[in-house]
């Protein structure tokens, strides 16, 4: 009985250090919420600390997305895939940021449509979920702002002084597209001649890429959108009486040689809302894309065409704009039409130098 | 403990033996149970105080002051100089009081319409003052330090944060000095008011 009993003393010995066990995990498991306590109590701190936070991570990061697409490009319908949301144009460039990040960011015009939870989730990363408004004004500009209004007091403010990266134009003057005469002569008894050709414009990822620029002015159109703009068109060609009309029939985007395929809609690509490669417009009226774009009475044509990878597969791949011209000619003679090939590099006398401007980056949270 | 073991082991049989080393190893298991859980909860509550939490003010002048600097020393275009390289081009002593002068208020016009920049979703209290000083090294290898700009006056009271920049400095020299192409170090001192 007694070898007995001891061995009884030792299961409740047991069982005494189960008891302990339990208590000891019950009064540990207490201790965060003594620091919660502290941490509620310096609310204002912790809200100054997720505006700081918020705002480094906009105007320092260039974002990052799931399947390693710029997250501005994806498409509209897998915002999903966006990990973390970022404004700099690269970690290279902090405070550098770029239009295209800006636009998709705000939603203007309206792309992903995201929620205030999906700017929390990928911005804000808060376990305690806050209000916000992250407004951004940039010199000359209109302000954007996402998220709620400004309460008077109690929020937490960061201010981020930035530049915004301008986007890559080209501009050439109609009169240097049209150096060339062309001879036309009418077929016997017809009213009409109807001539065609085409001018094109050669980005050279090589060139552009150039590792002596800076990333800041560097022209990326993998990423940014670049601008081709032609100038003084009815100089040109409203001003010769035999051409009745001057159109550019359709666009061409040849990668390599090799035609891109204009996206259709309900496609992944390009990135922009409309899944529109580019848009054109003559005098500032918008043209619809994929439609005729009449010009010989254009002041000012201006072409933009919006980032995507596929334009560049190798580091040395060229992409060509090819417009292909059509002009109806009325009379005999010697007519100057658009023509030619026209590069779109740094060495190019058309090239307007990148421009930053500046701007500033607000975010409030409470 | 060690008794009853070596009483067990001298007088009973083989099977009590085997039962009271079981319950041995049972506190041992216990034992390191315990030891173990504590060790990972007690880790699992650490929070690391960041200095940032206490100095939240501090931190965001020192960022506004940061930013400030690092964008009027970025160029707008390629190759171009930026605004604090051309205004501290002119703050060198060699270039006379005149230019100087002109420096200092240059600076103080683009850095105060820097300041007072909003995009209006906040009231924006126009609060910030700052004293700018650029720090030079003269012939004889001591640091000098030269006034340069100022908005309102710090009377010690209000506590300010520093930020610093250096600066490319092409032809610079103090008075009576050789003149060389350096950097110097431009200084704010930024409070609110």
């Amino acid at each position: 009985m007694m070898k007995n009993d001891s061995g009884l003393l030792s299961l409740d010995f047991i069982v005494g250090f189960t008891v302990f066990l339990a208590a000891f995990i019950v009064v540990i498991g207490m201790l965060p919420g003594v620091y919660v306590n502290i941490q509620s109590s310096s609310a204002d701190s912790g809200r100054d600390m997720t505006a700081y936070r918020t705002g480094v991570i906009l105007a320092e990061d260039s974002g990052i997305s799931s399947d390693g697409i710029p997250w501005e490009q994806q498409p509209p319908m897998r915002p999903e895939n966006i990990v973390r949301l970022g404004l700099a144009v690269s970690k290279e460039t902090p405070n550098i940021l770029s239009p295209e990040k800006i636009e998709r960011f705000y939603n203007v015009p309206a792309y992903f449509n995201l929620t205030a939870d999906e700017y929390r989730a990928k911005l804000l990363f808060g376990e305690r979920p806050r209000n916000f408004n992250i407004s951004f004004k940039e010199d000359g500009k209109e302000t954007l702002y996402i998220g709620d209004r400004v309460p008077d007091a109690g929020y937490g403010f960061s201010k981020c002084y930035v530049k915004v990266k301008d986007a890559g134009r080209l501009v050439v003057p109609a009169g240097d597209l049209t150096r060339d005469g062309v001879t036309i002569e009418l077929p016997e008894g017809a009213d009409e001649y109807i001539y065609r050709n085409t001018t094109s414009f050669i980005l050279s990822h090589a060139n552009l890429s150039d590792r002596s620029v800076p990333p800041a002015y560097r022209i990326d159109p993998k990423t940014e959108r670049a601008v081709i703009v032609i100038g003084g068109i009815n100089t040109v060609l409203g001003v010769q009486d035999g051409i009745s009309s001057a159109v550019i029939e359709s666009v061409g985007l040849f990668a390599d040689g090799d035609e891109v395929a204009m996206p259709q809609n309900g496609g992944n690509e390009p990135y922009n809302m409309s899944n529109k490669p580019y848009i054109c417009t003559v005098d500032g009226m918008p043209v619809e894309t994929g439609s005729e774009i009449h010009v010989k009475d254009a002041g000012v044509l201006e072409f933009v065409l919006y980032p995507n990878a596929i334009y560049f597969p190798n580091s040395d791949s060229k992409l060509e704009i090819r417009f292909n011209m059509r002009y109806t000619c009325l009379t005999d003679g010697e007519y100057r039409f658009i023509q030619g090939e026209t590069d779109y590099d740094y060495d190019s006398p058309y090239l307007i130098p990148l421009h930053l401007t500046d701007g500033v980056l607000e975010v409030c949270i409470w | 403990m060690v008794k009853v073991s070596k009483s067990v082991n001298s007088s009973k049989p083989a099977f009590y033996t085997r039962e009271c080393g079981q319950l041995f190893a049972m506190e041992g298991l216990i034992a390191a149970a315990i030891m173990i859980t504590a060790a990972y909860l007690a880790l699992g509550t650490v929070i690391l105080p960041a200095n940032a939490d206490m100095h939240v003010s501090e931190m965001q002048l020192k960022q506004i002051g940061d930013d400030l600097l690092h964008m009027m020393d970025v160029p707008d275009g390629n190759g171009g100089t930026g605004y604090l390289e051309s205004v501290v081009y002119n703050a060198s002593p060699n270039r006379g009081p005149v230019a100087n002068s002109q420096a200092g208020a240059a600076f103080n016009a683009t850095f105060i319409n820097y300041l007072r920049k909003s995009t209006g979703a906040t009231i924006n209290a126009d609060t910030l003052r700052y004293s700018a000083a650029i720090y030079c090294v003269d012939d004889s290898g001591e640091v000098v330090r030269l006034p340069f700009a100022n908005y309102g006056d710090n009377t010690g009271r209000n506590p300010s944060v520093c930020c610093a920049r250096y600066v490319a400095a092409n032809d610079w020299g103090l008075i009576g000095q050789s003149s060389s192409d350096t950097a110097v170090r431009l200084e704010v001192l930024l409070w609110r008011d």
